[in-house]
């Protein structure tokens, strides 16, 4: 805070004092000393030698005052800031935890979602045949085979007509599992993204807080030094009041 | 000495309203410091929106691919039989055939594409209901944020607010202190005169008339 003139801040152009001094130069006088600024000690001795030089004196009378209220004002700040920071970060931490522990899911789906696109929209599917329907297909033409064969059918086309449709129905539960995995793991990954999500949400709801917090916080820092500010201003000013009656009383 | 006793009274009133300036100063510093952290504040919240956002994007992006095939399956315009899982069986159905006869390769086929028909609208469902899941996550992320922006705004705004009608009050305060002790001032001259030409004793009591608007009134 700097230096405060009443008649920077009220009557920059002097036009009030003119006014009320009526065109009397002293009174004019002490009313340009007395607005000028606040060090009316200084001012009130130094005017008394020189009016004129009234106004190189003035400084505000609160410098001392100012810079201990100041430095404990930047205290309270560090340590408002300090403290929300501190719980931000360990949020930030805590969710950084948790998108490490859903990340291989969510990873994985993301991989997988290009062939589970390709198997339903169509495209290029990285399939290899699995070791289940390799053994069911032998075990399968085996039995169709031996059973057809015990009628004598061996080479008909009702033999060939039942490899078929059981090669059908190979192929379509192949196709299904292949499917369900690629599904299964897309669908672990969009679980993982919600958890993911809302626990981020949660996270910024309390940073959010914290944040909240910590403005309220720094309005009544503020707010603190402000009333300080004033009081001890007030104090002055009536330091000041009882020393004018003073002066008066003493009759000149 | 009426001349120079005026001096400490105006600086005085300076003094209070200097005070009153010195409040108000802290609390426009303390709303414009807790904008700062609002601001703060609302880009961290921004900053989650959007990462949540972008971990939905691809399931999001791939549902929203089947969105058309499905309506045009539904329509029975689709072609199945160019899904990956259709060319898939087709391959493998086309080795374990390959020695059998037209008859039973079109048997074979003809099954596949009626099966296949049904099996594509489902499957094009999946894909739309995993886009249709982060859709309602995105949703509800949107919702926090919104909610979270309204309330930061809301909270800045009132302590601006505060902050603003305070200064009014203060400067008109500031006014009325100042246009007091100035319009005093002929008056405590003309009072101060008459004491000093009658030579009275101090007084430091605050009985006397002539002290009374300067008194202990300004804090």
């Amino acid at each position: 805070m700097g230096r405060f003139s009443i008649k920077d801040v009220l009557d920059p152009g002097g036009a009030v004092i003119d006014k009320v001094s009526g065109g009397n130069k002293t009174t004019k006088d002490i009313l340009n000393i007395a607005t000028a600024g606040i060090d009316p000690t200084t001012a009130i001795y130094r005017g008394m030698e020189d009016p004129d030089s009234v106004s190189s004196y003035l400084a505000d009378p609160m410098d001392l005052f100012g810079k201990r209220a100041d430095a404990a004002l930047d205290e309270q700040q560090r340590v408002a800031e300090g403290s929300a920071a501190a719980g931000i970060s360990s949020l930030e931490q805590q969710q950084k935890q948790i998108e490490e522990l859903y990340a291989p899911y969510y990873d994985q789906a993301v991989s997988a979602l290009p062939q589970l696109q390709a198997m339903i929209m169509g495209g290029d599917v990285d399939y290899t045949p699995s070791k289940l329907y390799d053994y069911q297909k032998e075990i399968g033409e085996r039995n169709i085979r031996r059973r057809q064969a015990s009628k004598g059918q061996l080479g008909s086309t009702a033999t060939k007509t039942k490899l078929a449709s059981f090669y059908g129905d190979l192929a379509a539960e192949e196709a299904e599992r292949a499917y369900g995995g690629y599904l299964s793991q897309v669908k672990m990954g969009t679980g993982a993204e919600s958890a993911v999500s809302a626990s981020g949400e949660r996270t910024a709801t309390n940073v959010g807080s914290l944040y909240g917090n910590l403005g309220q916080q720094q309005q009544a820092i503020y707010g603190n030094y402000g009333t300080a500010r004033q009081s001890a201003y007030s104090g002055l000013a009536n330091t000041l009041s009882g020393l004018s009656q003073y002066m008066m009383t003493q009759g000149g | 000495m009426a001349f120079w006793a005026a001096i400490p009274m105006i600086a005085s009133t300076g003094s209070g309203i200097a005070g009153q300036k010195a409040a108000q100063d802290a609390a426009i510093s303390g709303a414009e410091s807790s904008a700062r952290i609002e601001q703060m504040n609302r880009e961290y919240q921004q900053k989650v929106f959007d990462k949540n956002i972008e971990a939905q994007k691809p399931f999001y992006e791939a549902g929203k691919t089947a969105i058309d095939p499905y309506a045009r399956a539904v329509r029975g315009e689709g072609n199945a039989m160019s899904s990956g899982l259709a060319q898939m069986q087709k391959g493998l159905l086309a080795k374990d055939t390959a020695s059998m006869s037209d008859y039973v390769k079109n048997l074979t086929s003809g099954r596949l594409e009626a099966e296949e028909g049904e099996k594509y609208k489902g499957r094009l469902l999946d894909l739309q209901q995993i886009g249709l899941g982060v859709s309602g996550s995105a949703g509800r992320t949107a919702s926090n944020l919104g909610t979270s922006l309204a309330q930061s705004y809301a909270r800045e705004g009132q302590t601006e607010l505060a902050a603003r009608m305070g200064e009014q009050t203060a400067l008109s305060n500031m006014w009325t202190q100042t246009m007091d002790t100035l319009s005093g001032l002929p008056a405590y001259y003309e009072a101060s005169k008459g004491q000093q030409s009658s030579r009275q004793k101090p007084d430091y009591g605050y009985g006397s008339g002539l002290n009374q608007p300067y008194g202990n009134n300004i804090a």
